[in-house]
């Protein structure tokens, strides 16, 4: 005690707490800076780990795997038939459900010969066929789960993955060790299609297996015998990602049996690169890929999201040499086998991490802080409009009610929103919204209303205040999702008083740059179809029928506070003039 | 004494013949088997009875010594290559006079260890099941002996008591779990109030259960244990039951491996009290079986490689309509021609008959024209026109099967309905379970489902709802008794009527509650089981089955929780109690004063204060020296005191 009271004197005697508000906006600034900058830090040695099995019951790749030899004159087997399937297929899928209708009949024949138990579950996004097998066993209440869809995420046959899934099936079965019920998944898209199997098959589906414990995706879209690398895919929904120890097994059981496992993107030529850059990028890439699951098209794995399901996607990468096809099978085999000896949930190792690589990660600790940081800049330049905005605190209280309703009403319009959006057409109110945004930043520099600059005061630093709160509670759920928002929504903490002529062009520049609906524009050039409304469709699908709750996030806590700053800046207080509000003090 | 049919047909070719499918079915010559033996277990016997006397009188019957023990083998062969065997070994105790007390009671072959148990706890009807693996119903059909011998996976108790009230009957019936459990190694020990029902409508039996006291009632009480891994130390009991003791007999199949390599089986013990009602004697009778249904393509395959190696490109079965060749082959598996031997199966022969039993054991292959079935003995082979072999010789017995085609098997009768139960929901705190009845045929079924769910599953009978039906045409009664916190499961029977050619789902909301942390299994674990549904189909024809059971994950609270908060709370409260004993305890000064007094009272002015003193002080005891030293010249002395003196003074001030 005796220590703070000399620093707080300290304080006084230099008088460093009028120094401080003094430089709030300064102190904001440099608090983001550091977050960010903390990013950069990370994948310095020293500040990751190591990944490794903390279950020790998995013991991935101790047993021998067989799905080799004969088994792959059978998965041709199976292959040379469902390259017949090609031809209904047409590559277009959307024209032709009835002919993927009959391969999945064809197919699910095959799994009641080999013994499965099957079914077609039809939704409006496409019909799934799904077979499962009772282990002998197991007591019927858990179940590992291998899927592949018919179509991949690039919208390719994946004549691979359903050739393997249905020899992987069939060699399973031959097979007496499995503690849990097996089912292999064949939906028409990874995506909604998958999405509303997963649903319905915890609410209304007749042909249950028990929990799903895991699952696996595979995706092979080619014909070819061989192919060089695996792509793994982890990100959940919400910020939720499988259990660490599924992609360390995973990531171990490939590299045991050869091919090298690639994290978001990373290409042939850099996957056995690992220095500072390498690391940097697949962090900075897996932010980016967390922030934006599921509005990107899924790979199969999202789909699992929220049921407690530990879900990945294997993706064969670079045809026509290196491993051949049943590489890439015996991978999902030792996966199923390591599962296999579970007498738990998932539950030893990380829920919250980052990866640097195949083998390195950061648990939730030691990256937090940096969005923590960015938030905190939030709360600080909150304070800021009050303590340095010139009048007294008193004085400005007696308009807090004024402002909280106003506040209110906002919040209720993009609550209004948030649900009204959804409903209609998405190519029209996606241009109507980003015309509009345009509009509302640049026309409050000619149009100006009558605001009391208490209010507006208030407003600001109330709306920032309540993005901190918003971010803050999302910031350890979701990681990426909030470091993102803290960082596009910073530039709205610089919107001052537009006193002169270029104060409102700076507030003009910085609420288009905040913009959610504007800064998707970018963001849509790197999605697959390249549409400008691509973004902003895969937000509202995402919240419509996967679960997603990153559309809701952004309309109620970015959007809105977007708006209420937006109008602030349309605000001019003209009873006073400019030169006496500085005065005041 | 008993009459022995002549059932063995000798076809006089060796075996070579046979393997290459050329066995003559036509009976050549007709022999009899059957000898006098003398019982090798008499001596045994004697001593367990300690009544030579009473034995000898009435068992020892011309030459052969017989006992009320029978044993039988079912063999069926199923579609896809599967096949079911079914053992039955039936034992009755001598007829008694229970109501007099006995000094005595000669059980003969019924095991002793488990009479006392009976007696003590007066228990009048006893089933005990233990299963494991998924009855495929769409392509086995109903259960064998109509599902009546059947129970759910796990083990599943049921008991009817005699006692005077609930509680002693409770009594009673905790007893004799406790006691069944150290027979036959399960956790049986772990049925309390919570896992126990009394159920109304289920399990009641159809014959009339003895009641020796008037005063007294019967009371079915049931407990299931659905998590409960059946394994090789539960079957050890089951056939230490049986008088072969799995030396001899049919019971010498039962290998622990082979039983528990199966994709379904069954272990059942019934135990009944049944009087005669002219002379009032009374006797046990023992009824134990074994179902089980083997892949025998899998069998084969493990027999000649047990490391599931893929096989050789020469024994692919490719399917002769699509593309093959050597480098792709669509596989054709469930090959129609098999040939087996019961061997194969079980890992080894029939080690000889029962000997002590009162009729022969009795192996009987239901099988089609396809099929053939022989009987192989010293390498000869035999066959019977009913397919149903009786041995009765201490020599080694294998049966050999032939099917030209597989699938040609006897049609198994359709299952009346089916059922399904999946647990559902989003989230921690509730859930949903959902049971499907399908019936596709053309007559409506009416089924009593009892259902037991654990305290700590509250289910809402409002939430009740019936999709593909109305709901008052389905659910035509509802026994209901709501859980009481650790002490008593939920207990639901309905009577459900599933109208023809429908698919009925019932389902209904349940909360799941907070366990007290003592309560929570060890570590993480993979969830509660809730025990399986019981579907009890009452028309058009008596059938029993049930659900597989259900995994209940409950909201599980992070553990190492408490430690946080107990190191945080301890921080918070010194830091408070500081800083609330420092406000207590201190002087308030402005801080003129405050600066001034730290100056004054700072640690290094107090400290320089402090050495001065002690400066001075050593300075006065310098000057006291001289004076102890008045030895030395009267003149130094004089001399040096002087200055001394003054010095002190000043550093005094």
């Amino acid at each position: 005690m005796a220590l703070l009271e000399e620093l707080y004197r300290v304080i006084i005697k230099l008088g460093l707490v009028p120094k401080i508000i003094k430089n709030l906006p300064l102190l904001s600034i440099i608090l983001t800076i550091i977050g960010v900058a903390w990013i950069a830090i990370l994948p310095n040695d020293g500040n990751f780990r190591q990944t490794y099995i903390s279950e020790n019951a998995l013991m991935p790749s101790q047993a021998y795997s067989y799905f080799r030899e004969t088994e792959w004159n059978i998965l041709r087997g199976y292959r040379t038939q469902i390259m017949n399937f090609e031809n209904d297929n047409n590559n277009n899928y959307n024209n032709n459900s009835d002919g993927i209708y009959s391969n999945l009949k064809t197919m699910e024949n095959w799994f009641l010969d080999i013994g499965f138990k099957t079914n077609i579950y039809h939704s409006e996004f496409g019909n799934t066929l799904y077979a499962v097998y009772h282990a002998p066993k197991s007591d019927d209440t858990e179940a590992i789960l291998l899927g592949a869809a018919y179509f991949n995420s690039d919208n390719e046959f994946n004549i691979g993955g359903l050739s393997l899934a249905i020899s992987l099936a069939r060699y399973f079965h031959r097979w007496s060790i499995w503690s849990k019920n097996i089912i292999i998944v064949i939906p028409e898209t990874p995506n909604l299609a998958l999405r509303s199997w997963v649903n319905a098959y915890h609410t209304d589906l007749d042909l249950t297996a028990g929990s799903i414990e895991s699952a696996i995706m595979l995706d092979y879209a080619s014909v070819e015998d061989n192919f060089k690398y695996i792509e793994l895919y982890y990100e959940g929904l919400n910020g939720q990602l499988p259990n660490l120890d599924l992609i360390n097994v995973a990531v171990s059981i490939s590299e045991h049996e050869g091919p090298r496992i690639s994290l978001h993107q990373t290409i042939e030529s850099e996957l056995y690169i690992n220095n500072y850059w390498s690391r940097l990028r697949i962090l900075i890439n897996s932010i980016k890929e967390l922030s934006l699951a599921g509005i990107k098209n899924g790979h199969g794995n999202e789909a699992f999201s929220g049921w407690r399901i530990q879900a990945i996607t294997l993706k064969a990468k670079s045809f026509g040499e290196g491993y051949d096809i049943t590489t890439f099978g015996r991978v999902p085999e030792a996966i199923f086998r390591a599962i296999n000896n579970l007498l738990e949930k998932f539950h030893q190792s990380f829920f919250f991490y980052l990866l640097l690589g195949p083998r390195l990660f950061i648990s939730i600790g030691t990256y937090l802080p940096s969005a923590g940081l960015i938030v905190a800049a939030f709360i600080i330049s909150s304070l800021d409009k009050i303590l340095n905005s010139g009048f007294e605190i008193n004085h400005l209280l007696k308009y807090g009610i004024n402002s909280f309703l106003i506040f209110g009403i906002i919040l209720l319009i993009s609550l209004i929103l948030s649900q009204l959006l959804p409903i209609l057409s998405i190519q029209l109110n996606y241009y109507i919204l980003i015309l509009s945004s345009i509009i509302l930043s640049i026309s409050s520099i000619f149009i100006k209303i009558p605001i009391k600059s208490e209010i507006k005061i208030l407003l600001r630093s109330l709306s920032l205040l309540y993005i901190s709160i918003i971010l803050s509670s999302l910031l350890v759920l979701n990681f990426a999702l909030t470091f993102t928002i803290a960082l596009f929504a910073f530039p709205l903490t610089f919107i001052n008083e537009s006193l002169e002529f270029h104060q409102s062009i700076i507030n003009s520049i910085l609420l288009i740059i905040s913009n959610p609906f504007i800064l998707s524009l970018i963001f849509s050039s790197n999605f697959d179809n390249g549409q400008i409304q691509e973004f902003y469709n895969g937000l509202i699908t995402s919240w419509k029928y996967l679960g997603s709750h990153t559309w809701f996030i952004i309309i109620l806590g970015w959007v809105s506070v977007w708006l209420t700053i937006a109008i602030t800046t349309f605000g001019e207080d003209s009873s006073r003039n400019k030169a006496s509000e500085f005065k005041i003090k | 004494m008993i009459p022995k049919k002549l059932l063995l047909f000798l076809c006089s070719l060796p075996i070579s013949n046979v393997l290459a499918n050329e066995i003559k079915e036509d009976p050549v010559e007709s022999i009899e088997v059957s000898e006098p033996i003398q019982s090798t277990k008499t001596v045994e016997f004697i001593e367990e009875t300690k009544n030579p006397k009473y034995f000898q009188n009435d068992l020892i019957i011309s030459n052969k010594t017989t006992y009320p023990y029978s044993e039988e083998l079912k063999i069926r062969p199923l579609p896809k290559n599967h096949l079911l065997t079914s053992f039955d070994f039936q034992i009755a105790s001598d007829p008694v006079d229970f109501s007099s007390s006995l000094d005595y009671i000669n059980y003969k072959l019924f095991p002793r260890s488990i009479t006392p148990l009976i007696e003590k706890t007066k228990t009048r009807e006893l089933h005990l099941r233990f299963g494991q693996g998924w009855w495929d119903s769409d392509n086995w059909g109903e259960l064998p002996n109509h599902g009546i011998n059947s129970g759910g996976i796990g083990v599943e108790i049921w008991a009817s008591i005699e006692a005077k009230t609930k509680e002693d009957a409770f009594a009673s019936w905790i007893s004799l779990t406790n006691s069944l459990s150290g027979l036959f190694c399960a956790s049986m020990n772990f049925i309390d109030g919570s896992k126990t029902i009394y159920p109304v409508r289920s399990f009641n039996s159809s014959e009339e259960i003895p009641l020796f006291d008037p005063e007294n009632n019967i009371y079915l009480i049931k407990a299931a244990l659905p998590s409960e891994p059946v394994c090789t130390e539960n079957l050890t009991p089951f056939i230490k039951f049986l008088p072969t003791r799995g030396k001899t007999g049919l019971s010498s199949l039962l290998d622990g491996h082979r039983v528990f390599e199966s994709e379904w089986h069954m272990m059942s013990i019934d135990i009944k009290t049944e009087c005669n009602i002219y002379d009032g004697l009374c006797q046990y009778k023992l009824d134990q079986k074994i179902d089980s249904v083997v892949d025998i393509s899998r069998i084969l395959r493990r027999k000649k490689n047990p490391i599931p190696k893929p096989v050789e490109g020469s024994e692919l079965i490719c399917d002769p309509t699509k593309p093959h060749d050597a480098f792709q082959c669509f596989p054709l598996d469930n090959p129609k021609q098999l040939q087996f031997t019961l061997s194969d199966i079980f890992g080894r022969p029939i080690s000889g008959a029962s000997l002590i039993s009162e009729k022969d054991s009795k192996v009987c292959v239901d099988i089609t024209e396809s099929w053939s079935a022989y009987l192989s003995v010293d390498g000869q082979f035999y066959g019977t026109p009913s397919n149903c072999f009786e041995l009765n010789e201490n020599q080694s017995y294998d049966f050999f099967f032939k099917a030209d085609n597989s699938e040609d098997v006897l049609g198994v009768s359709d299952t009346l309905v089916t059922a399904s139960r999946s647990l559902n929901g989003y989230g921690q705190d509730k859930g949903g379970s959902r049971t499907v009845f399908r019936n596709p045929y053309d007559k409506p079924v009416r089924l009593i489902y009892l259902e037991t769910l654990p305290w700590f599953m509250r289910a809402y009978m409002h939430t009740l709802s019936i999709a593909g039906g109305e709901i008052d045409d389905v659910v035509e009664s509802i026994y209901y008794l709501p859980e009481i916190d650790r002490q008593r499961p939920t207990h639901i029977e309905f009577e459900l009527l599933i109208p023809k050619n429908s698919t009925i789902a019932l389902s209904y909301s349940f909360d799941k509650s907070l366990l007290l942390y003592a309560e929570y299994p060890p570590d993480a674990n993979h969830g509660f089981s809730i025990e399986p549904g019981v579907i009890q189909v009452i028309e058009p024809e008596k059938y029993q089955f049930r659900t597989s059971p259900a995994l209940l994950t409950l909201p599980t609270p992070d553990f190492s929780m408490p430690y946080n908060v107990i190191i945080l709370t301890s921080t918070l409260i010194a830091y408070a109690f500081s800083s609330i004993y420092n406000l207590l305890t201190k002087r308030v000064i402005d801080y003129d004063d405050a600066d001034f007094l730290n100056t004054e009272g700072s640690i290094k002015t107090k400290i320089r204060g402090r050495i001065h003193k002690i400066r001075g002080k050593i300075n006065i005891l310098k000057g006291l020296l001289p004076k102890r030293e008045k030895k030395v010249p009267i003149d130094d002395k004089i001399i040096s005191s002087i200055p001394e003196k003054e010095e002190t003074k000043i550093s005094g001030d």
